[in-house]
């Protein structure tokens, strides 16, 4: 121990004596360890933070899946959900859910929208969280015609309740509905995904076919003793059961069970986030090899010293742990740093994904796993920066470098070390690069995007009905002409239309459909396209001109011919050569009994789903025929601001309803940001690892050239002596840099080739294998490594050959 | 240039005055010198004499900070970095005390070096470096790295470098200093056998023994020739110095 000291005490002042060796080994060290960690810690608050929960890694998830026609995974509908919950045995219990708006009034002020979980009874007891006050749902609460009820999320109880103690037994309006506060739950609970209060499943599903309803979130905390595999079994015979039982409704549908976290990440992002962290690696890889090239470098000036250490009996390990005590302060320094950088990184990210509200365990922090995991890095990256000097120095040949250390060899053997270590430098610094270049270039093709309608100038928010206030489609049909109409009437409003579902959110249902005239063999040969509900004047209010045809006005009533229009893509893949004008579609599939739509008109591809999206096919439907009691209100301002909209849509709403809230507000430029936000985070983060590794590259490539040319300054001045002209010795400098650049770029294009495969998801418009990006950072990397070069290739050339030679 | 005759080398009145934190070092004071072509000179005296500093001022690796230096007839004191480097490369040959063999490259690169320094075709290269490799009889070793060779094979491929370019003159600086006595004299023979063949060769050494091998010795002190002797058994030929008193500081 006392020896262990006095090596760290050691290390401190040898590392002082180079202040600045020391201080490029930190600052590669703390990049390195600073980047990882934020990398880690985004990785590790996706997948693995889990439920905060006891026992949460037990609380599984519960769907369907279909294999005969690919889908890997569905909701449950509620006939299965009940059969399920009946038969099982593998878990204590199911709970099932929907998430769904819940409109509460009766509280001070405007009304308010809340994200509410509709949760069949039973459910929430599973999860082991105790209520703050009151009480869970109990049995019975779920049926049709019992009281209605709702338990609070905390924050809701605190900013619209007034952390009112006596908020049990109150009663508000919640979607129309008298309903009695039974419980608040404590604060930071927000199950299943990011719910603000809770009211139980009503649907009256005695009265319901099977297959109909609303689909079900599931989920049920396994027995103990009982494995995810034994419970994937047991719901795969009872799935099989119900097949056989109810093959109309059930033919093919599977169970299919995972954690619950896992059911919000998906394969694609679990690989994009493992691949990150792979990249980020890389750099501290990058950083280590560039602290064992500078201590290679010192081994290799200090070899005297370390011989004489073994002449006086220290033997090779003694050695070792000298050289590794140096790497594990200089890396205990640089995670300090480190964990600055991590902290800063984890709450840029923090703060661009809020926006996308992620589920509420998916927290980013520097709690204690994350601590952990930092330090654990930390002495991997003093062991990997340290082992390879310290084997060499512990490895040379004492005597030969006691008699003479001049003629000694041991310095060209580390010198080729070295050499190699540059190399895999250079090769994992291209591979990143060329992956931050391939996202810069997506951020930036979706930049240039020219969606070819207003994004800017128009200002939207969403609206929903409730059956309690509005119970038909007459209803909420004279509801929403109203609206429109007042907002039409508005003098600071231009145009106003409403939507189910607005530019590049993807809602509004996928449906499949039938062309007429086509032969489909199978139900899955149907073909799917976006599905959007609109009234006339939408493509008005977004700046877009129909391009055949006539859009949709007064004339498409209910007793009219039910009438669609199609967006360009549309018309290209399903009526190439020919005008869709005339021609007929219909939701659904052989047996469906919806109404054949006759097409009016073309219009523009609006970006119906996130850019990214490679279906874009979609049909518009005109409101006046078809039902939907949520939409998204879209005003075009007449002039100025249009955000200013945002109260005059508030107003409107409410003077039509008093009781009804309006909620994302928010302009169509701030929804598109919203929908593409994950480019741009995910691009700077590799900007960032790319710019780590560039700058960490050319620092070891100068470091290795500078080594090289200290080292050889002899030689040099034999070679001046001999007649080498300037030219002569900068040619050999550069020869040995360029050589190694060159073998560092080879391998480089393919570690990026590899890399780039993993990213796959995430570029926009921008081909894995880009030849442009890849030749850039090539010839980026080719500059700097030469500029790297170029500088000790000149420091060469001004050797003195006097000096050089040793003259008296 | 301006040409001078007679002589290989005439050195007038040169000198060379280092500066270190303000104090002045004359290395060289006043240095006249004519070496005959043909001829074997050996410079000696104690260390700081300013014998290596003048070996590097007729290397042409060093310039004087005043005088005169005549080679081949031609004055080459004031010449540029890269002159100096091409009249060295074609006129000058180099035997070092360290040997300063290049590790990394074998035998017959190392003698083929100041060839690739002038563009001499490839044959002739070949030619040359088999040609000097056999005058100093390590063309057995040709493949070998200086490493896998002995100190005296070491500074006899040294040689066969330094004569591979056909200079007008060897510069050997203390060329039996890292060698054993048997070793020291074989070296010390080949250069003879050089002189002999009409090799023009000025070496420095501190050692009297290895002086006397010259035809013709020249002791240095403070800076100053302070007294020049014929070698190989010569009578002494002392040269008074106007107002320098001989001192009795080195064994040379």
């Amino acid at each position: 121990m006392e020896s262990l000291w006095k090596d760290f005490k050691y290390s401190a002042r040898m590392l002082l004596k180079a202040p600045g060796n020391t201080a490029v080994s930190v600052m590669a060290l703390a990049l390195g360890i600073g980047l990882t960690t934020t990398m880690f810690s985004i990785t590790y608050g996706v997948i693995h933070r889990g439920l905060p929960f006891e026992d949460s890694h037990r609380i599984m998830s519960i769907g369907r899946n279909n294999v005969a026609e690919d889908i890997q995974r569905m909701g449950v509908a509620v006939h299965d959900f009940l059969d399920w919950r009946e038969q099982q045995t593998s878990f204590e219990n199911l709970g099932g859910f929907y998430n769904g708006t819940v409109n509460v009034s009766g509280l001070e002020g405007r009304p308010e929208r809340f994200s509410g979980a509709f949760m069949m009874a039973g459910g929430m007891d599973m999860l082991r969280v105790p209520p703050l006050m009151g009480r869970l749902f109990v049995e019975g609460e779920d049926q049709p015609g019992s009281p209605h009820v709702a338990i609070l999320g905390y924050a809701v109880w605190q900013n619209h309740f007034g952390s009112d103690p006596d908020v049990i037994g109150r009663t508000v309006r919640m979607n129309g509905e008298v309903t009695t506060i039974v419980g608040v739950m404590p604060e930071g609970f927000l199950f299943p995904m990011n719910e603000q209060l809770w009211v139980p499943y009503r649907q009256n599903v005695s009265e319901m076919e099977r297959g109909d309803g609303t689909w079900l979130g599931v989920f049920g905390r396994l027995k103990d003793g009982v494995s995810l595999e034994a419970a994937q079994a047991e719901f795969s015979t009872i799935a099989q059961r119900l097949a056989m039982e109810y093959p109309e409704t059930n033919e093919g549908i599977g169970a299919t069970i995972e954690p619950y976290t896992e059911r919000f990440v998906g394969s694609q992002l679990s690989a994009l986030l493992y691949t990150m962290l792979a990249a980020v690696f890389l750099v501290l890889v990058i950083a280590c090899v560039n602290v064992a090239n500078l201590l290679l470098a010192r081994v290799s000036v200090r070899s005297k010293e370390l011989a004489i250490r073994s002449a006086l009996g220290a033997g090779r390990w003694r050695i070792v742990a000298q050289f590794l005590s140096e790497t594990f302060t200089l890396a205990a320094v640089g995670a300090g740093l480190g964990l600055g950088i991590a902290w800063v990184g984890i709450r840029l990210f923090d703060n661009a994904v809020a926006r996308s509200d992620p589920p509420y365990w998916m927290t980013f922090e520097l709690d204690g796993a994350v601590l952990l995991f930092a330090i654990t890095l930390t002495a991997i990256a003093a062991v990997m920066a340290g082992i390879l000097p310290a084997l060499k120095a512990s490895g040379a040949k004492v005597n030969e470098i006691l008699k003479d250390e001049s003629r000694g060899t041991s310095s060209l053997r580390i010198g080729k070390l070295s050499k190699s270590l540059v190399v895999a430098e250079i090769a994992f610094s291209c591979g990143l690069l060329v992956a931050a270049g391939l996202m810069i270039k997506s951020v930036v093709n979706l930049g240039n995007l020219e969606f070819g309608f207003e994004t800017e100038n128009v200002m939207t928010a969403r609206v929903g009905l409730f059956v309690s206030d509005y119970p038909d489609e007459t209803v909420r049909l004279q509801f929403f002409e109203e609206l429109v109409a007042r907002l039409d009437a508005h003098p600071g409003v231009a145009e106003a239309s409403l939507t189910s579902g607005l530019p590049t959110t993807g809602r509004g249902g996928r449906p499949n459909f039938a062309v007429e005239g086509e032969i489909y063999e199978a139900d899955q040969d149907y073909p799917f396209a976006r599905r959007t509900i609109i009234t006339p004047n939408h493509f008005e209010t977004f700046g877009v001109s129909v391009l055949q045809g006539r859009d949709f006005g007064t004339q498409d009533t209910r007793e009219n011919l039910p009438v669609a229009l199609v967006n360009l893509p549309f018309a290209e893949r399903y009526f190439p050569g020919e005008s869709p004008i005339g021609r007929r579609i219909r939701v659904g599939e052989s047996d469906s009994e919806e109404p054949w739509l006759t097409i009016v008109g073309v219009v523009p591809d609006m970006y119906l789903d996130p850019p990214e999206n490679e279906e874009p096919e979609g049909f518009y439907l005109p409101l006046s025929q078809n039902d939907a009691r949520f939409l998204s209100i879209a005003v075009r301002a007449a002039g100025g601001d249009a955000s200013a909209l945002a109260p005059v849509l508030r107003d409107v709403v409410m003077a039509v309803d008093s009781d009804l809230p309006i909620y994302w507000v928010r302009t169509v430029a701030e929804e598109v940001a919203e929908n593409t936000w994950i480019f741009k985070v995910f691009s700077a983060l590799f900007v960032a690892f790319g710019a780590a590794a560039l700058f960490l590259g050319a620092i070891g490539l100068y470091g290795v050239m500078a080594f090289y040319v200290s080292r050889r300054t002899q030689e040099l001045g034999v070679r001046m002596a001999l007649g080498a002209q300037t030219g002569d010795v900068m040619k050999l400098v550069l020869k040995q840099g360029l050589f190694q650049l060159g073998l560092g770029l080879f391998l480089g294009l393919g570690i990026a080739a590899l890399l780039s495969r993993g990213l796959e998801v995430l570029l926009f418009e921008v081909e894995p294998w880009d030849p442009v990006i890849f030749f850039l950072i090539a010839l980026m990397l080719f500059l700097v490594g030469m500029l790297a070069t170029y500088v000790p290739a000149r420091r060469a050339t001004l050797v003195d050959p006097v000096q050089a030679l040793r003259y008296e | 240039m301006v040409k001078a005759n007679g002589s290989l080398i005439k050195l007038e009145d040169l000198r060379k005055v280092f500066y270190t934190d303000e104090v002045e070092t004359h290395a060289l004071d006043g240095v006249n010198l004519d070496i005959k072509e043909g001829e074997y000179v050996a410079i000696a005296g104690p260390s700081g004499c300013g014998k290596s500093t003048l070996l590097s001022i007729l290397g042409l690796l060093d310039t004087p900070s005043d005088g005169t230096y005549y080679l081949s007839g031609e004055t080459v004191s004031n010449l540029t970095r890269r002159d100096r480097a091409y009249v060295r490369n074609r006129q000058i040959g180099f035997i070092f005390q360290a040997f300063n063999l290049i590790g990394d490259l074998t035998v017959r690169e190392n003698v083929e070096l100041p060839l690739t320094y002038r563009d001499v075709p490839k044959g002739e290269r070949q030619e040359r470096v088999a040609e000097a490799l056999e005058r100093v009889q390590m063309s057995h070793r040709a493949k070998h790295y200086p490493s896998q060779l002995s100190g005296g094979q070491q500074q006899r491929v040294a040689v066969a470098r330094a004569i591979a370019g056909r200079p007008v003159i060897l510069l050997a600086d203390e060329p039996t200093g890292n060698l054993d006595s048997k070793n020291g004299e074989a070296v010390m023979n080949l250069l003879e056998e050089l002189h002999r063949e009409g090799a023009t060769i000025c070496m420095v050494t501190h050692d009297p023994r290895y002086a006397h091998h010259a035809d013709r010795a020249i002791h240095l002190f403070d800076g100053q020739i302070v007294k020049e002797e014929n070698g190989n058994g010569g009578k002494l030929h002392e040269l008074e110095q106007a107002g320098f008193e001989l001192k009795q500081a080195a064994n040379s």
